[in-house]
């Protein structure tokens, strides 16, 4: 096991490295530069700016200077539109809030889609099927940006405490973590319902259902552990996104968490802001994917005789 | 759908059993109906032009005239919904296929193979997934510009149709490469983790010592047990994929202005929901409504094929 | 950043717990108390460094922070008030300007001296610091010059005979200097403390930090949360303290216009940046005393690239611009946020708008005459013409007012074009560089003066965009700049913009007005067509202290 996950954060760091490759040429290839503003610099001032900041340089020569700096000096680089304001200051200041509200829409989504989930497959094809599955469809097929201002409308303008949008108290953390919690919720019941109908059909289970297993046993202990991991490997990926913020949910909300700056990054042509994000969020993939795959094991030893290979 | 032949008995009984299951039937219709009208209805003398602009009439009420009302330029919003339909409809279906296929294929694929062949796929899965969407979207719309037009131009050369009825389509064909090429991650890596569960399953075993090929082993024994995933999959992604549709055409990506499609609609009706709610609640309608029979339909049919209910 | 998390865990826990019993007032109940006003800023700034700075948010942080050697009139943009500078005298011609400065200090304790300025305007021209907006200076002597390299500072027509006078020389004559020289880019700096915080031309310098603010404003950098608002505090050392009716201000920065106008209601803002045309005649409904529309010196137009075939031919340009019902589009899609116009620059005071002749008339004489034009060009109702691309950015405005342009076009003219969104950079990108057919733009004057629009449409100018150019236009612009007498030098301007727009490298449609919503507790706010709001003449006023 321990060997298997020290190879596997090998790779990662390999992953790593190809991912900020790409995306160093990637960014580069897109129109227009960092410093385009609303007025037009004048050419001189324009070479300035670029020389000042090495980007005058060959690719390959900037590419080295950026690794350079993060391998000996553990520095990646300036904000180009935000100057003097480093990215890893940025980076900082900005996961926390995501991270806050990713881990409350987190909570909520496993606790209200999972079990909503096994309700629906256990009751396969009738009224609480039905019940659960009906509002997890709306909550898949309503988008965030239409999730988000209702709620707002309805329970930030009503609700005392909670506020349409803002980040001045700590209960500006609600309508974000519930919006993204009952979208999460939504897709996890889906999930979580189909993969316990396809365990619930196998033979192992019949025989215990014979047997007289009772129904929260059998959901529980024979048919969780197959049932969950479409469910699982969703939440890998799905738990880096939320952590590290939603575009459409921090606009709507005016909360200062990392989605904008995903967007705002790209729009503005801010290179090292966007390598460090892509560099961020690809270190949260792959520890995320890392943990899924190490639970996956834990819930269902047959995954196991692979892992070896 | 995958295809694998265990003789024509078993098609007949999956018939058989989704015609029995009412709400899959009922889905069935309502999608085809829904299909009908949005390709069909707009064609109709009796439905107005969804581009026509009247200023006079903005953003008015029901009528007769407008029975959805109007939109802020006075366009007629029901024809609006239909024609926005018509490529939300095509956008769900190609664009899904497309990452479908290579989801299904690209998992079957790492997890069967296992060791070091997956452990390149998945973290090759990795990268994409970290790559930042809208780079991606941005360099690969500008460079399909110039082809795309191309396109257009011949197009319209060779088959004579009007520009205008034409080009909202062909805008796409960009869309349907930038989504298909990310679309499929999640489902490969559903994939990959079920067929690894599949493959020391010993109706597996069995299949390979009876000395069968991995490709028969793969495509006809353990992708009709991925059934149930792929469709669950289908009914989160197909929403998914026609809303990332709307957000990009914010970045010129997917339909052109003034056509319309249901993101867009939404997107557009969101803005204004305290002013205008018809906006926002008629296509949405539109849409949960196709999304929920889609959702029905995928359920009816995977009860209906599953190889181990027809032990029932 | 760990410490941050679990502080901001523990608080949320106490938050749930204390929820709404515990203060049940808004924000800006709160904020109303404590004498501190809640702006709406559009967006997060870019630099509090003058020398960095560019956009309009940053602009107007920055006039709260450092005054420069005037300061702006609450009541009147046009005019200036003494700031730095107490007095100042001007020679015949205006070419040479003399400030007295007052007694100010720094927020630090140390005077503010002349020396201070020249040290700003040396950070900001030098060539090897790379000032963002250095050309708002070049009308100083020399200026230009030494930016891009080509003379010693020596040369520049900045001189201090002592600590408490400034001899501003300029290339030519100024006749309208001081309303320019309240732009943020005139600013002085605190020289001893931009050099003990890493020097003149360390860009990474972070002397314009909260931690590390020294300034000479009303008020001073009290702290910033990136993304999430800025806030300033009256500055105690400010030379006119005692004026300063606000205990200070804090900056959101607001992006989404919907999204602000219902914060607004939900009490999240004293005052907000923008609310969205749609939301007007509601926002007006709802708040009558509240909402705000007011002129802006700003004027919406489409620019036309006259290197690419048919948009050559001024004739089809104008027949373009004549096929557009501007009342319409104004009344019924920008609701009524804007004044309908054929002409470029905005009216200011000496400037009346300047329209060329062929667009008197009806609307539907302007029909007929775009019909004909066209035909001459060779497309008799349309036949012919190539589809043209119509470049916007994503912005929802600009996106159904292109609609409806591309509407009446084709209604009027039966001439089809494409519209294409481009995200922000992209747009400017294929702006800067030609690569479009047909842009729609915008632009906002800098200072009240015609020569901020007029100057785009030289030759080969930055910001033309057009490719457009014509000698008659430059000769009048050169003796615009040439020239001390202030109403020829409008004349001047007027020329060169009447053959702009006879040529009609683009189409004017309208000159945008700003909506916005303002709390009743507000006073001192008065209608600025540059947004220029000196925000310590602003008061609060808390009900209960009535």
């Amino acid at each position: 096991m321990i060997k298997t996950f020290l190879k596997r954060l090998f790779q990662g760091a390999i992953v790593l490295v190809v991912l900020e490759t790409i995306t160093f040429f990637l960014i580069r290839v897109l129109p227009g530069n960092p410093f385009m503003g609303d007025r037009k610099l004048p050419d001189h001032i324009m070479e300035q700016l670029n020389s000042l900041y090495g980007l005058d340089q060959g690719a390959w020569v900037q590419y080295w200077h950026y690794w350079q700096n993060i391998l000996l000096h553990g520095d990646f680089g300036p904000s180009l539109v935000h100057e003097g304001v480093q990215v890893s200051s940025i980076i900082g200041q900005a996961f926390p809030v995501s991270l806050g509200i990713g881990v409350l829409a987190m909570l909520l989504a496993i606790l209200l889609g999972i079990p909503a989930g096994m309700l629906a497959a256990y009751y396969r094809n009738r009224r609480p099927d039905a019940l659960v599955m009906l509002p997890a469809m709306a909550g898949i097929c309503i988008p965030a940006f239409v999730v988000a201002p209702v709620l707002g409308l309805t329970l930030g303008m009503h609700v005392p405490g909670l506020s349409v949008a803002g980040w001045d108290s700590p209960l500006c953390a609600v309508l974000p973590a519930l919006t993204l919690g009952l979208i999460n919720a939504a897709y996890l019941a889906r999930l979580t319902r189909g993969g316990m109908v396809e365990v619930l059909g196998q033979d192992f289970i019949r025989t215990a259902r014979a047997k007289g297993v009772r129904p929260l046993r059998l959901l529980f202990v024979h048919a969780l552990r197959s049932g969950l991991l479409p469910a699982v490997t969703y939440l890998g990926p799905a738990f880096a996104a939320l952590i590290t913020g939603s575009f459409v949910v921090e606009t709507c909300f005016q909360v200062p968490g990392m989605g904008l700056h995903f967007v705002n990054a790209t729009t503005d042509r801010d290179y090292f802001l966007i390598q460090g994000l892509v560099l961020f969020y690809g270190i949260l993939i792959v520890l995320a994917n890392l943990a899924v795959d190490m639970a996956l094991v834990v819930l269902n030893p047959r995954l196991r005789s692979s892992d070896a290979a | 759908m995958t295809t694998y032949a265990q003789g024509t008995s078993l098609w007949q009984d999956a018939r058989q059993r989704l015609l029995r299951n009412k709400a899959a039937v009922g889905s069935l219709i309502f999608l085809l109906l829904m299909t009908i009208a949005c390709f069909l209805l707009p064609l109709c003398p009796f439905i107005a032009d969804p581009n026509a602009t009247d200023l006079q009439h903005i953003a008015a009420g029901c009528s007769l005239e407008h029975p959805c009302g109007t939109d802020q330029l006075g366009r007629d919003l029901l024809a609006r919904v239909l024609c926005g339909g018509r490529i939300s409809l095509l956008v769900g279906l190609v664009a899904t296929a497309v990452s479908l296929v290579l989801g299904l294929v690209y998992g079957l694929i790492s997890g069967y193979a296992g060791g070091r062949v997956d452990a390149l796929m998945m973290r090759a899965v990795d990268v994409l997934f970290a790559l930042p969407f809208i780079v991606l979207v941005i360099v690969f719309s500008l460079s399909i510009e110039e082809p795309c037009k191309e396109l257009t131009a011949t197009v319209v050369e060779t088959t004579g149709l009007a520009r205008e009825s034409v080009a909202p389509f062909l805008s796409l064909v960009p869309l349907f490469f930038a989504i298909g090429a990310l679309g499929w991650l999640t489902l490969a890596r559903m994939v990959r983790t079920q067929t690894m569960e599949l493959k020391s399953r010993e109706f597996v075993l069995a299949a390979r010592s009876l000395g069968l090929s991995h490709c028969s082993i793969l495509f006809r024994h353990i992708a009709p047990n991925l059934l149930g995933t792929v469709v669950v999959y289908t009914t989160l992604a197909v929403p998914g994929i026609m809303l990332t549709e709307s957000t990009l055409s914010f970045i010129g990506l997917g339909v052109r202005s003034p056509n319309s499609s249901w993101g867009t609609l939404i997107k557009e009706g969101a803005d204004r929901m305290e002013l205008t709610p018809q906006l926002l609640i008629f296509p949405s309608l539109f849409f949960c409504l196709t999304l929920l029979a889609l959702n029905f339909l995928g359920d009816g049919l995977r009860d209906a094929i599953d190889p181990k209910s027809a032990k029932d | 950043m760990l410490s941050r998390l679990a502080a901001w865990c523990v608080s949320l826990a106490l938050g749930l717990v204390v929820g709404g019993c515990g203060d049940s007032r808004s924000s800006v109940e709160r904020a109303t108390e404590q004498g501190i006003l809640i702006v709406g800023n559009g967006q997060e700034p870019v630099s509090l460094d003058p020398h960095k700075a560019t956009a309009v948010a940053d602009g107007k942080i920055i006039t709260a922070l450092l005054e420069g050697l005037v300061r702006p009139d609450p009541k009147d943009d046009t005019g200036v008030l003494p700031g730095m500078a107490e007095s100042w005298e001007r020679n015949e011609d205006a070419t040479v300007w003399t400030f007295r400065l007052c007694e100010a200090r720094w927020s630090d304790g140390r005077p503010v001296t002349a020396q201070d300025f020249t040290y700003a305007f040396r950070r900001m021209l030098h060539p090897s610091f790379g000032g963002k907006y250095a050309e708002m200076l070049y009308p100083l002597k020399n200026a230009e010059r030494f930016n891009k390299g080509e003379c010693p500072w020596e040369e520049v027509g900045v001189q201090t005979p002592d600590a408490h006078t400034l001899v501003l020389t300029m290339g030519g004559p100024m006749p309208h200097l001081l309303p320019l020289l309240l732009h943020f880019t005139w600013c002085p700096l605190p020289a001893h403390h931009v050099e003990a915080m890493g020097g003149m031309l360390d860009r990474r310098s972070l002397w314009m930090k909260p931690e590390n603010w020294v300034g000479n404003g009303a008020y001073v950098l009290a702290q910033h949360e990136y993304n999430n608002f800025l806030e300033v505090r009256a500055n105690p050392l400010y030379h006119r303290a005692a004026q300063v009716r606000n205990k200070g201000v804090r900056f959101l920065p607001t992006v989404n216009g919907y999204t602000e106008t219902r914060m607004f209601f939900d009490g999240k803002l004293h005052i907000t940046n923008n609310v969205p045309p749609e939301m007007a005649a509601w926002a007006a409904q709802k708040a009558p005393t509240e909402f705000c529309n007011d002129a802006y010196y700003s004027t919406v137009f489409y620019r036309l690239n006259t290197a690419r075939p048919p948009l050559n031919d001024p004739r089809v340009r104008r027949a373009l611009s004549l096929a557009l019902d501007r009342e319409a589009l104004v009344r019924d899609v920008v609701r009524g946020v804007g004044s309908p116009s054929f002409a470029f620059t905005p009216p200011v005071s000496g400037y009346a708008p300047v329209v060329p002749g062929w667009s008197h008339g009806t609307q539907e004489q302007h029909l007929a005459e775009a019909r004909r034009l066209l035909a001459e060009a060779g497309f008799p109702d349309g036949r012919g013409f190539p589809v043209l691309e119509l470049m916007t950015t994503s912005r929802d405005v600009q996106r159904i007012l292109a609609e409806c342009v591309q509407a009446m076009w084709k209604q009027n003219l039966g001439i089809n074009v494409d519209i294409r969104a481009n995200e922000w950079t992209a747009y400017k990108a294929a702006q800067r560089s030609g690569q479009y057919d047909i842009s729609a733009s915008n632009w906002s004057g800098d200072y009240p003066d015609p020569a901020t629009f007029v100057e785009l449409w030289r030759t080969g100018g930055g910001n033309n965009c057009t490719a457009w150019g014509d000698a008659d236009c430059d000769a009048a612009l050169s003796a615009a700049a040439a020239c001390a007498d202030p109403d020829e030098r409008l004349q001047h301007l007027r020329r060169a913009e009447a053959v702009m727009t006879e040529a009609q490298p683009v189409i004017p449609l309208y000159h945008s007005r700003r909506t916005y919503l303002k709390h009743r507790d507000v006073s001192g706010w008065f209608p600025l067509m540059l947004d220029n709001h000196p925000f310590d003449a602003i008061g609060i006023r808390s009900p209960h202290h009535d």
